[in-house]
């Protein structure tokens, strides 16, 4: 038994479909960016903007002002 | 998931990423410049656009077109001539030594639709914006180059299911986000690396995908020789070559005759060519907007008679590849998409180097946290997730 738990507390298990909620949001919303553009012009393509804005504002958001533990 | 089944995972994505990563890196720096490849070519080109005129000016004939350009290079044949997606008082003329000349060697020249006058010839095989492009495309190995680049961009959807894969045992007890700072570089790099990789999923997934598809084109323009087009000009199989050919207007105008609303001419090929064969001008017709710019209706007309053989829409694979080229490009929605597309570029770089790190680092780090080092490896499975 050499795994014992660290002494530092372990959080709790996630469930496979709360570590994945964001995840599959982040990749519809762009998705729907992607495509968007592709089937019209002119709204279509500021939704196409905001789709792909998305993945780049949440990467932006915890790289600078993520949890730090 | 079981320890077996999460080392496997891990493992399946360990070597396809080291294999691909160092092409990836090249992809994704070449790539940068390339989403504002036209752009470039444009500002590069600006003499070669057609003077403003009267609005509704009418275009010359086709004839004019080809009678200038023959004067040009009075030893060269004209294989194909087409229509600038923007601007279509814009045409330009392909001319080679033959009319089945491999690609790569015709010349260009861009003409005035409206005057028939000679523009320039842009020479698109030369500087550094070429250079790039081939590296990116092909890394100046012409077909092998780039079905070895698709290979790698199989391996990169392999290491992009498995990183999703293993991302569950990751996160198994950390929120959506964390990026632990404060327990040195390798966990705050593996920490960025799964949070990077993971909210950029969808949009690596399909740019990595088109490209795959992209480097298709070759095998997807020889099925459609030899499937639809052998098709079309079957009934023409043993007949010979015609000797007074009618003129490239007369063609050009039945086509435009037959051809259904809203389509327009993209680009036209000669009998001789690979794209319509020895007895057929080939015009082929795109639509107006958006996704349907995309997809081509060749028509075919029978350059002895003047009539109409055939005319069909692209099969479904002729389509992918075309609908697949602006998911890559990311230039089908204007200059902030092309940003985003930029941004979303140097985020996989980030991708793409935090793994590299990651791997060359002590690997305990990941197989720890995976449950997976080494003397962890007699115990019972990691609990089911």
């Amino acid at each position: 038994m050499t795994t014992s738990p660290p002494p530092r507390a372990r959080a709790a298990e996630r469930s496979l479909w709360r570590i994945f909620a964001a995840p599959i949001l982040i990749a519809l919303v762009s998705l729907v960016g992607l495509i968007s553009a592709l089937v019209a012009d002119g709204p279509m393509d500021v939704l196409a903007w905001v789709g792909l804005g998305v993945p780049v504002a949440v990467c932006a958001w915890f790289v600078m002002f993520g949890k730090v533990t | 998931m079981t320890a077996r089944a999460v080392r496997i995972w891990y493992k399946v994505h360990r070597w396809t990423s080291i294999v691909s990563t160092g092409f990836l890196l090249m992809l994704c720096i070449t790539g940068l410049p390339l989403v504002f490849y036209h752009d470039i070519l444009h500002w590069q080109h600006a003499d070669l656009e057609p003077p403003a005129m009267a609005a509704g000016t009418p275009a010359a004939p086709l004839t004019a077109v080809e009678a200038a350009a023959r004067t040009r290079h009075p030893s060269l044949v004209i294989p194909f001539i087409s229509w600038d997606e923007d601007d279509p008082n814009l045409l330009f003329v392909g001319m080679a030594e033959a009319y089945d000349s491999p690609p790569e060697t015709f010349k260009l020249l861009a003409v005035d639709a409206r005057t028939a006058k000679i523009l320039g010839e842009p020479n698109l095989t030369e500087g550094v914006m070429y250079i790039l492009r081939t590296l990116h495309v092909d890394m100046f190995a012409g077909i092998p180059g780039k079905l070895f680049l698709g290979v790698m961009g199989l391996l990169l959807i392999v290491a992009i299911v498995s990183g999703v894969v293993l991302y569950a045992p990751f996160m198994r007890r950390l929120d959506f986000g964390t990026v632990r700072q404060n327990r040195g570089r390798r966990i705050k790099w593996l920490d960025l690396h799964n949070l990077l990789g993971i909210v950029t999923l969808a949009w690596l997934t399909v740019v990595g995908a088109t490209g795959v598809i992209n480097t298709w084109a070759d095998s997807i323009f020889k099925i459609w020789q030899f499937g639809q087009l052998a098709d079309m000009i079957a009934p023409y199989k043993d007949l010979p070559a015609p000797q007074k050919p009618v003129s490239v207007d007369v063609a050009y105008q039945a086509a435009m005759k037959a051809a259904p609303e809203g389509r327009v001419p993209s680009f036209m090929t000669y009998p001789g060519t690979l794209f319509s064969g020895r007895h057929h001008y080939g015009i082929f017709l795109r639509g107006e907007e958006h996704v349907t710019a995309k997809l081509l209706t060749p028509v075919l007309i029978d350059a002895q008679s003047g009539q109409l053989t055939d005319m069909r829409r692209m099969p479904w694979y002729v389509d992918a590849l075309f609908v697949s080229q602006p998911l890559h490009f990311g230039d089908y929605g204007g200059l902030p998409m092309k940003i985003l597309w930029v941004i979303l570029d140097l985020i996989s770089i980030a991708v793409l180097v935090t793994g590299l790190y990651l791997f060359f680092t002590r690997r305990r780090t990941a197989e720890e946290q995976l449950g997976l080092a080494v003397n962890d490896r007699k115990l019972e499975p990691a609990p089911a997730s």
